[in-house]
């Protein structure tokens, strides 16, 4: 855990005025990476802007039990994720309007992914990343989605660069495998039909 | 033609719209308001639903409690048994041997006290002699034969059962 984020936990932990100010400031710091992280699933900016309500209405409620066995970013990467899927479970219910927006561009040149929309190529990386280890999950959702480097998510985490290298490159190729089979599989079917 | 191990540099992940900044620094505050308001709300409906709790669990109690009242089982007096005066000592004995097990002890006890009391009944009235012998026969008999069945006993040192035994 980062010296940052340490402060923060122990000025919530304390409580008061004090408290309210480093939530305040740990909201500013991690917002925009899981407000990202929550579009990509959701594609709804407003949908977006609640579940990450949510989010922190739910961080300030068990942050002083946070025994600090991950890294922060870590754990509020895994509540922000049950948190999205959760919620989107609730919405599908209802009759959802929403205005969509585009998280990925296909770049012609691979035959998996010729003929495929952007928005199905998202279903499957999104799957693709729902089936590693959360740890692994938020290194790949920092440097593959939000574009940080490894000194930035070095900095955010707390988990030396080598480490992360290491669980980018492992989170790269599951991801790919992941893809290709699937991608592969659909093609197989699509013929057979 | 690319392979798989590249087919993440075939996908380029777009930079999302960001909300303003306002809104992430109005995050913690908005977040912290509705926690408050959460739980505001959720101890009213905690009190509600405690009232309402405690209101059923009056009415289900008074209900049992009522319920029990009227469904006292009603001692059932067995009308099986004859009329014993109709009926001889052996065949009574038989009855009995035969039927011991359908009765409890308490209606055994029961049934044996009405007949004593009959019994006692019959005592009382002093119609136990028969009809051709009258009381003052009785203390003629007496007198004549010079009995003083009374004088050396006191009556007192007699159980009041061992007296009713004629």
């Amino acid at each position: 855990m980062t010296d940052r984020d340490k402060n923060w936990l122990d000025g919530i932990k304390a409580g008061g005025s004090a408290g309210q100010q480093a939530f305040e400031e740990l909201s500013i710091f991690y917002g925009p990476k899981l407000y990202s992280q929550i579009l990509k699933i959701t594609k709804d900016p407003t949908l977006s802007k609640d579940i990450l309500q949510e989010v922190f209405i739910k961080t300030w409620l068990h942050l002083p039990k946070f025994e600090g066995r991950s890294t922060l970013y870590s754990w509020l990467y895994r509540i922000t994720h049950n948190e999205t899927l959760n919620i989107l479970r609730n919405e599908k219910k209802r009759t959802h309007v929403s205005l969509s927006q585009e998280v990925i561009e296909i770049i012609p040149g691979h035959s998996s992914l010729e003929g495929r929309s952007a928005e199905e190529i998202l279903t499957f990386l999104n799957a693709a990343v729902e089936s590693l280890p959360h740890k692994q999950a938020a290194v790949f959702e920092l440097k593959y989605f939000q574009h940080y480097t490894f000194k930035e998510i070095e900095e955010i985490t707390g988990t030396s660069q080598g480490a992360l290298k290491a669980s980018y490159h492992i989170a790269k190729s599951k991801i790919s495998s992941f893809l290709h089979l699937k991608l592969n599989h659909c093609l197989l079917e699509s013929s057979k039909l | 033609m690319s392979t798989d191990k590249d087919i993440l540099k075939h996908i380029k992940p777009l930079k999302p719209e960001m909300p303003s900044d306002d809104f992430f620094s109005s995050l913690a505050t908005k977040a912290m308001r509705k926690e408050q308001k959460q739980h505001k709300n959720t101890s009213g409906k905690s009190r509600i639903i405690l009232y309402y709790s405690s209101a059923i669990a009056a009415i289900l109690i008074i209900g049992i409690v009522v319920f029990q009242q009227f469904s006292m089982p009603v001692k059932e007096i067995s009308t099986k048994i004859p009329s014993m005066a109709n009926v001889s000592t052996p065949e009574i004995v038989e009855y009995v041997e035969q039927h011991l097990e359908n009765y409890t002890t308490e209606e055994i006890i029961d049934l044996a006290s009405v007949v004593l009391d009959e019994e006692i009944n019959l005592i009382s009235e002093e119609n136990f002699l028969p009809e051709n012998i009258q009381f003052t026969d009785i203390e003629s008999y007496i007198s004549e034969e010079e009995l003083e069945l009374f004088e050396d006993y006191d009556l007192y040192e007699f159980d009041e059962n061992e007296l009713l035994i004629f």
